[in-house]
């Protein structure tokens, strides 16, 4: 926790010199955060040093997450697979191709800067003094498991890298460009009350603590709304059936394609009064809105997925949002542009169509 | 040579339009009072998104469908010609997710993301996934061991010091 508050006071300290003159794209901000995050949490690494053809790795593969999704849901791959992207007929087929090369080339390189500082360790017999991240322990289970039937490759350290990276980083940056947006939209009493909370756990910096976070009902209550209304994950990857079988009384034929979806479940007036206002009070215990039908059955909201391939870092993500968000709120102000209108699109995730670029002065 | 060529195309086409009537046929037996059945030659679902992401919200037909019937259990349509199940019913969700034996990541639309992701724990699967399951657990669980022994260890500063230093 005392990484998440130096980090992201270091960066809005370095993005958002006074005086700001210029319009802030919150996403690309957030984003450069959560990277670093990511990087300081798993890898133990800096971001700051390191780049992309010239640019923030982090900037960078927010471009790459939109190219993969724009590939994946584009009509060659939807009629002829991957063999039609491979034909690089359209620009998209041909930047995926650069930006994927690019990024797995800055993988590949981080990777073996970590995995040389293992070996030193390793053959001075000084491992246990290397910092217990996710690449140490991956590098300390392939060395293990050398020769077994479950020897971890070279590629699965890469890939794993690269998921960690793009998912911790992409989807915390929109949960929290969407609270950013969403809190704005609120009464000025209900901003105070998150406020308040923002401020004793930004007050507590490098102290704070999992109590306190756990305390924050007001900002906690924000985020799930935030996730009910405008949730970056809107379902699981599909899954290929490998058997005919019936799910209930369904029937699912062997190589059919089945996901779920969960913003219909978040919309439906079946489980929520009134599902398409933002009312953040629905989550909070012992108010007049509070919807006990809902917390009854964890898979109505399920925004982090639910059973054992669900979101392995959602409480590092909701924590990391709080303590950037309050971080965010008690030290500036800001203003979205009136004539901003919220549109969607399919980026990596669900996301704003058009950028969220606001006006932010300090307080 | 000509011949060969025509011959070739058409029977790829009939081979598709096969593929589409299996299809069709499919979908048609999937029909019931809580389910919606789209079928739209040649895209299927896809069209949708596309029609509704230049509306400004590729999500707007689903809402509209659960808008319309709140007992909807599961939108069947496809991508293509691959027969696509969208649950939304909890109960159905929860047997799906419960069950995960039972499937593997749909690789036609991953293909543009496997170079990068293919062998991580977001698209990997059964023992590959287990095994980067267990490893990542571990380090969750001692990053945040180690967070919290910080926590105790540390000595209690003012906090509005520690904020204006930084700032």
């Amino acid at each position: 926790m005392p990484a998440i508050y130096q980090t992201s006071l270091k960066i809005f300290q370095r993005e958002l010199k006074a005086p700001i003159n210029e319009k802030v794209d919150m996403l690309t901000l957030y984003q450069r955060i959560t990277g670093e995050l990511v990087f300081r949490i798993f890898f133990d690494a800096n971001l700051d040093t390191l780049n992309i053809e010239g640019q923030n790795p982090s900037d960078y593969l927010a471009k790459l997450g939109d190219l993969l999704t724009a590939n994946a849901r584009s009509i060659e791959n939807t009629l002829f697979g991957m063999n039609a992207i491979r034909l690089r007929l359209f620009k998209r087929n041909r930047d995926l191709f650069k930006y994927s090369s690019n990024f797995e080339k800055f993988c590949l390189k981080v990777v073996q800067d970590c995995r040389k500082r293992y070996e030193e360790a390793f053959n001075q017999q000084t491992q246990s003094s290397l910092p217990k991240n996710l690449l140490n322990a991956l590098f300390e289970y392939q060395r293990q498991s050398k020769g077994t039937e479950a020897e971890l490759t070279d590629e699965e350290i890469v890939h794993e890298f690269s998921t960690f990276y793009l998912a911790g980083m992409d989807t915390t940056g929109h949960l929290l460009l969407m609270a950013t947006y969403y809190f704005k939209q609120q009464d000025p009493q209900t901003q105070d009350r998150i406020l308040q909370e923002a401020k004793l756990i930004a007050d507590a910096g490098e102290n704070v603590s999992g109590d306190m976070l756990h305390k924050s009902t007001i900002l906690h209550a924000l985020l799930k709304e935030t996730l009910r209304m405008a949730t970056p994950a809107t379902g699981v990857f599909p899954r290929e059936a490998l058997e005919e079988h019936y799910l209930k009384d369904l029937h699912i034929r062997k190589g059919g394609e089945i996901n779920c979806i969960f913003m219909p479940n978040n919309l439906n007036d079946k489980y929520y009064k009134d599902p398409q206002t933002f009312n953040l009070y629905r989550w909070v215990e012992g108010h007049q809105d509070y919807e006990v039908n809902v917390t009854k059955n964890p898979f109505i909201f399920t925004p982090f997925s639910a059973g054992p391939r669900n979101c392995i870092g959602q409480h590092l993500s909701l924590i990391e949002t709080k303590i950037v968000l309050s971080t965010f709120l008690t030290n500036y102000d800001f203003s979205i542009p009136d004539d901003y209108v919220l549109k969607f699109k399919f980026g990596f995730v669900y996301e704003p169509k058009e950028p969220i670029r606001i006006d932010v002065k300090r307080r | 040579m000509g011949k060969v060529v025509l011959v070739f195309t058409l029977l790829l086409f009939i081979n598709l339009i096969q593929k589409y009537i299996r299809l069709r046929l499919y979908l048609n037996s999937l029909k019931s009072s809580d389910s919606v059945i789209y079928f739209s030659f040649p895209l299927g679902i896809l069209k949708q998104f596309i029609e509704n992401s230049r509306k400004g919200d590729p999500q707007a037909w689903m809402k509209e469908q659960i808008k319309k019937n709140p007992n909807l259990r599961y939108v069947a349509s496809h991508f293509g010609t691959s027969a696509r199940i969208m649950l939304i019913d909890p109960d159905l969700i929860k047997e799906f997710l419960t069950n995960q034996h039972r499937y593997v990541k749909a690789e036609k639309l991953f293909g543009p993301f496997s170079a990068v992701l293919g062998k991580g724990l977001l698209l990997s699967h059964h023992d590959v996934w287990k095994r980067h399951r267990k490893i990542i657990s571990d380090v969750l669980a001692m990053i945040s061991l180690k967070h919290r022994c910080q926590q105790f260890t540390k000595p209690v500063s003012k906090s509005s010091s520690v904020n204006s230093k930084l700032l």
